[in-house]
């Protein structure tokens, strides 16, 4: 190793980054190399420097307490929760209720409100795989398969959404962000146009956030075509298979949605 | 799902009780949202605590989840969604060659510096810079750890690392100019 290449890896070598071997390397050359040993002592320093002065104080008195405070009221039993969460925030309870009940009504016409709605919770279940979804519209400046998507379709309310069979829990990973921006039911897609889904199947070992990699990549794998409603998925042998549904009418949703669960099986 | 043990969680979680506080404050700059930050975190991790795998690693369970909740609920209210930029994806060794020539050469009455204005510094980073530094300098974690809490590649981790260090020493250097020069006028 020469002084360039020693170089080119210092801040590696300080984050203890570099694989054993190339640590062997760097420690040779810098038991011959004064100039670089210099610049490594002087990086590390640097970085203990800063370790040091930005280290965490103790949190503020009270701060545990209310955290406790505040998990007991989620471990107590549901009229519990209802009254800790009236007595901390009222104004926000009482409305949090309205805006549930005004939810209800309007919903219970478009498809039976949360838990009956055939176009989410019934399908979801029916895989018994899938732990999550986001459904999104998709946004005006998508790249890739979903802006071909919406260009070929420019009259059409098109739905961009993740079904995650993984592990992970929607709200803790950053990747739906964008779909918590946009949040949107599929069951807002009216009967008579063409809705799609985008959705995910996880290969054992890929990390959610790397889908966004798949996508705009633009991998054709295979597609599935219905009288109403067609299947494009990407395959990435590292990361898994990520497929776009596109349904022209909500009953053939359930359709692909099943040849959907039969292709996650391949890929576990 | 079975209702979490709020005991065992409380053992486990309560000890990083500080060190989530520290990188909330340095990511919100404000107390009171800090403590927001902390405390809806560790209601999430409650919430979810069955999701986590026995014997992993509690700390970065526990970051992940400070983190997205920063970037969901307390960053730049109203922004426009994220999507990920590829073009941040740099060939950071060849960044980091041709930048080394100023990022690690000494800088007179740096070491001398308070806390005060290390903070300060750190403050006039960019967000996505700020987030990957306290993760890597301050709380340890490793690049693989980063991304995956932050969802950004690898390669994405490293040039902001970099980028953060570099930022943060040009700052520093220019507080002990001032310095100094204060001390020359003196």
């Amino acid at each position: 190793m020469n002084c360039q290449e020693a170089r080119k890896i210092v801040h590696l070598f300080v984050d203890g980054a570099l694989d054993p071997r190339a640590n062997v390397d760097v420690l040779a050359h810098l038991n011959m190399c004064g100039a670089c040993t210099e610049r490594f002592t002087e990086a590390r320093r640097f970085e203990d420097f800063v370790r040091d002065r930005l280290k965490a104080g103790p949190a503020p008195d009270g701060v545990r307490a209310r955290i406790s405070i505040r998990i007991g009221e989620l471990s107590a039993p549901w009229p519990v929760r209802m009254l800790g969460g009236l007595r901390r925030r009222p104004v926000a309870a009482f409305s949090g209720m309205a805006a549930v009940l005004a939810v209800s009504l309007v919903s219970w016409q478009a498809c039976g409100f949360f838990l009956t709605c055939p176009y989410v919770r019934g399908v979801v279940n029916k895989t018994d795989q899938i732990v999550d979804h986001k459904i999104t519209r998709i946004p005006d400046d998508a790249q890739g398969p979903l802006r071909h998507l919406k260009e070929s379709m420019p009259d059409a309310p098109v739905f961009a959404g993740m079904v995650n069979t993984g592990t992970y829990a929607v709200d803790m990973d950053p990747v739906y962000r964008d779909a918590i921006a946009f949040s949107y039911r599929m069951d807002h897609c009216p009967d008579d146009r063409v809705c799609a889904v985008l959705f995910m199947v996880k290969a054992p070992g890929m990390q959610l956030h790397e889908h966004d990699a798949v996508v705009k990549q633009g991998k054709t794998f295979t597609r599935w075509e219905y009288d109403d409603s067609n299947v494009v998925c990407w395959k990435d042998e590292k990361r898994g298979v990520f497929c776009l549904l596109v349904c022209k009418r909500k009953e053939m949703e359930r359709e692909a949605l099943l040849d959907y669960a039969s292709l996650a099986a391949t890929v576990r | 799902m079975n209702k979490p043990d709020r005991q065992t969680f409380e053992k486990i979680a309560f000890e990083y009780v500080d060190r989530l506080y520290g990188t909330a404050l340095k990511l919100t700059r404000n107390q009171n949202e800090a403590e927001d930050l902390v405390q809806e975190t560790y209601v999430r991790a409650f919430q979810h605590f069955s999701q986590f795998e026995q014997g992993t690693n509690f700390k970065a369970w526990i970051f992940r989840i400070l983190m997205n909740t920063f970037i969901n609920s307390y960053r730049r209210k109203g922004r426009a969604p994220v999507l990920v930029d590829f073009t941040e994806i740099e060939p950071v060794h060849e960044e980091a060659a041709h930048d080394l020539s100023f990022a690690n050469q000494p800088v007179e009455n740096l070491y001398e510096l308070l806390d005060e204005e290390v903070r300060q510094a750190l403050e006039r980073l960019p967000e996505e810079y700020r987030m990957v530094l306290l993760l890597a300098s301050v709380e340890g974690f490793s690049y693989e750890e980063i991304a995956r809490m932050l969802s950004i590649p690898i390669g994405t981790v490293m040039s902001r690392l970099f980028r953060a260090r570099a930022l943060m020493r040009k700052t520093l250097g220019d507080y002990a100019k001032e310095h100094r020069l204060g001390e020359a006028e003196k």
